[in-house]
């Protein structure tokens, strides 16, 4: 189910005003069947899936729980990681490496006949199965107990607004608020709504809108060249942080409205100075995830500056190929790691730079051209994200620099010139409104206004969503993971 | 919950409401110009008399291929991409809501007229002053879908358009596209035979293809509001003239293809049957060949119209509906 669907505005309300009408210790027992009904709604089957991997690692949680004996404890671990991970692989990457080394052997001339997997990639299978691993990891860590209601642990794998697409929550945070009897609050009510609000303006009346002519530009490459290519990566660029960060803040508010609280997940991404920066504020959850349960795990920063570096990009690599199972996706994670590098490495050129030119002594100018280094470095791998195939994303590169001073085109896709130019301003005042929100979160910072203006907004995020919506329910981009 | 706080929810919905308001009036003030269904609402309402003798009803067929002013007293009531369920509807509020009357009249007998077409569903915040949305839902059964439906064209009609309300509000509309609309009729502006052969037939395909939803027709919901449009009329003591629209021989091809018209008609027959005094008119081959006199495979321009309408008069004339001295 679509947070932007019709559906989900019936199934909602519904869903909260029964939750609160029902006594505190059967409320599991109702999330949990609205989660799977939520889950559900796209495919049954998916099911099947969810419930395989919670019975796992709830088994697993039990026996780290009852087993002292090392070797057996990682033996627990490693099914429990081998299950999830297997679970990914058969429906995530299975298909990529089979055509790969279908290719490979068709190449070097051997016969192959491995047939493809006629599987659909269930919606949302990248974040519940890493939540679910987090789990047996910090189980076998001894950062929390196993949980013994199988309810409550179903409950936490497949809890509705985070469900699909994060943010990725941590046992030791979520779990515990399974067990707090939560009261409906005023308070809770308008914070939640108020965030749910922003997702769907950045979601509906942003993400969705560019994504038309993102869509038009981006399905037909060869038609299409200098500024009007540029403009649609840039367009592409706010797409996916309306797109995602929409459906992080619809999550987040939608957990709190029932008294939940999730992580955050984004801040305010564009405004980085820096790559490693804008890891900081973009997909928050998946971010620390892998710090926790991956870099740190295989030395993080401890053991010597090329063995970090070596690190770090195993961690891009690896978030690359979370993303996608294409050559481009895995390409964007490998960039990403590499413009990361870069800045430590080339750390004290840069800062001999900025005092040579004497940009450090002008803070705001030096503090806009590291946001737009930075913002056109990101800008960079989203081409490798957006495009269909590596010859695709190589002919964007191509066109956008061969052509770069030509505008023909450049209205095509919107239809007119209205449209464009109120795409453009949806995108000033998004990051109008992040540039006040500052360092703060986005909950603190709307809570932070006074009422006349905080009332202002609603009404513009509000009549914005409904005016320049795009109401044809566009699924989630995150969701493929 | 605390009063304050009661009271700051109230405020805030009296404000969205207010706001709501706003936008509809604005999105109508700047729909208006370039709406065929709007504008011929408009050009109903200037009328001086809603006592009609000729009532033309239907689709984009009726709305290009009738000219009411060569009858006595008609209009043009059709509606670009309606259906029998629009005009049952529409008919319903002109006799009971708006006090008009009518002698005659006139809706389409086409091949696609019985097919459902969901998709069709466009114009709704014009549509939501006549449709039952309630009987839609329980007649089609998709009760979620016209709830949703009732409440974007009902209560959010600007939803999605923005766009429109801005460029009337910066005087950039354009409406210089508009072809003119007299007494409800489209005249259209096209010579379908300057058009490529090639080009021709690739466009009939898709366009049978679309008007008759991929031939998965009779629809029963379509057969039903048929059914119930000619009770209507038989209650208000209204004599029913069926017309099948002329199409282009090329048109014709591809239909034969996928349907069997003797199957159609005799559907006809069985539901026109409890009605004696009903009127068939069948001038669907009549104008094939002359493709100067269509705009595109199923639309006669404004020259078609004209050759297509005094046709119909002199079938009407045979069938002693009309003097023809009484035509204008």
């Amino acid at each position: 189910m679509l947070f932007h669907s019709f559906a989900f505005l019936v199934f909602f309300p519904v869903v909260v005003a029964a939750y609160f009408a029902l006594p505190p210790r059967s409320r599991w027992a109702w999330l949990l069947a609205a989660s799977y009904f939520f889950y559900g709604w796209w495919r049954v089957e998916y099911l099947a899936l969810i419930l395989f991997s919670t019975l796992v690692d709830y088994a697993v949680g039990l026996q780290l729980g009852k087993t002292t004996s090392p070797r057996a404890r990682r033996a627990w671990l490693g099914v429990s990681i081998a299950v999830n991970l297997g679970l990914l692989g058969t429906f995530k990457y299975f298909n990529f490496l089979n055509a790969n080394v279908e290719a490979l052997c068709t190449w070097i001339g051997l016969p192959y006949g491995v047939p493809m997997l006629d599987v659909l990639l269930p919606v949302g299978i990248s974040f519940y199965t890493f939540q679910s691993i987090s789990y047996t990891v910090d189980v076998y860590r001894g950062h929390r107990p196993p949980e013994r209601h199988l309810g409550i642990f179903a409950l936490y794998v497949s809890f509705f607004p985070q469900l699909v697409a994060g943010p990725i929550e941590r046992s030791t945070t979520l779990l515990p608020q399974f067990r707090e009897t939560h009261r409906f609050t005023y308070d809770n009510l308008v914070k939640g709504l108020r965030l749910m609000l922003w997702g769907y303006f950045i979601k509906v009346a942003v993400a969705d809108r560019l994504g038309l002519y993102v869509d038009t530009v981006y399905g037909d490459v060869h038609q299409y060249e200098g500024v009007t290519m540029l403009i649609a990566t840039y367009f592409f660029a706010f797409q996916i942080l309306g797109d995602f960060a929409g459906y992080s803040y619809i999550a987040i508010g939608a957990a709190r409205i029932m008294g939940y609280s999730l992580m955050e997940n984004f801040r305010r991404p564009y405004y980085a100075d820096s790559v490693q920066q804008f890891w900081r504020e973009w997909h928050i959850s998946l971010g620390a995830w892998f710090r926790d349960y991956l870099y740190i795990p295989i030395g993080g920063s401890k053991s010597g500056t090329w063995r970090t570096y070596r690190n770090l990009m195993l961690v891009f690599f690896v978030s690359g190929l979370w993303h996608g199972a294409a050559w481009t996706v895995i390409l964007f994670g490998v960039m990403q790691g590499l413009f990361v590098l870069g800045e430590k490495m080339l750390r004290p050129w840069t800062a001999r730079f900025s005092d040579a030119t004497g940009l450090d002594r002008l803070p705001w100018l030096h503090n806009l051209v590291r946001v737009a280094v930075t913002f056109h470095l990101v800008l960079i791998t989203w081409v490798l994200f957006r495009a269909s195939s590596m010859a695709d994303a190589l002919t964007v590169f191509r066109s956008t620099v061969t052509g770069l001073f030509t505008t023909d085109h450049l209205f095509v896709p919107t239809g007119d010139v209205t449209a464009f130019l109120i795409n453009i301003a949806l995108i000033a005042f998004v990051m109008a409104v992040q540039y006040v929100q500052g360092d703060r979160e986005a909950g603190v910072f709307l809570n932070s206004l006074t009422r006349p203006a905080r009332w202002a907004l609603y009404l513009m995020l509000l009549f914005g969503i409904l005016a320049f919506g795009e109401f044809g329910e566009r699924a989630f981009i995150y969701f493929q993971f | 919950m605390t009063a304050p706080q009661t009271l700051r929810i109230v405020l805030f919905a009296v404000l969205v409401l207010a706001i709501n308001a706003g936008l509809t009036r604005a999105y109508f003030h700047a729909e208006t110009p370039s709406s065929w269904t709007l504008a011929t609402d408009a050009q109903l309402r200037a009328r001086e008399s809603f006592d009609l003798e000729w009532l033309i009803l239907g689709d984009s067929h009726a709305k290009c291929g009738i000219e009411p002013r060569l009858l006595p007293n008609a209009f043009n009531l059709s509606t670009l991409g309606s259906h029998y369920y629009h005009s049952y509807y529409r008919l319903k509020h002109f006799l009971e809501q708006e006090g008009g009357s009518a002698a005659f009249v006139v809706l389409p007998m086409d091949t696609h007229s019985v097919a459902w077409q969901r998709k069709r569903m466009e114009d709704g915040a014009y549509w939501s002053q006549y449709i039952d949305y309630p009987q839609m839902a329980w007649r089609t059964g998709d009760f979620a879908g016209y709830a949703r439906q009732y409440l974007t064209d009902y209560w959010l009609p600007y939803a999605g358009h923005g766009d429109r309300i801005v460029e009337a509000g910066l005087g950039w509309s354009d409406t210089t596209t508009r072809f003119p609309l007299l007494d409800g009729h489209i005249q259209m502006p096209g010579d379908w035979s300057s058009t490529p052969h090639a080009e021709r037939i690739a466009l009939t395909e898709q366009r049978c293809a679309f008007i008759h939803d991929d031939y998965t027709l009779p629809d029963p919901v379509t057969l039903r509001y048929l059914r119930d449009t000619l009770a209507l009329c038989a209650a208000h003591g209204i004599r029913v003239v069926m017309v099948r629209f002329p199409l282009t021989e090329e048109a014709w091809e591809v239909i034969h293809e996928h349907m069997e018209l003797d199957q159609l008609d005799a559907l006809y027959d069985e539901l026109f049957a409890p009605y004696p005094d009903l009127v068939r008119i069948d001038l669907g081959h009549a104008l094939g060949e002359r493709l100067a006199l269509f705009n595109d495979p199923d639309h006669l321009n404004e020259e078609g119209a004209q050759v297509f309408t005094r046709m119909l008069l002199e079938r009407l004339d045979e069938a002693g509906l009309i003097a023809r001295g009484n035509a204008s």
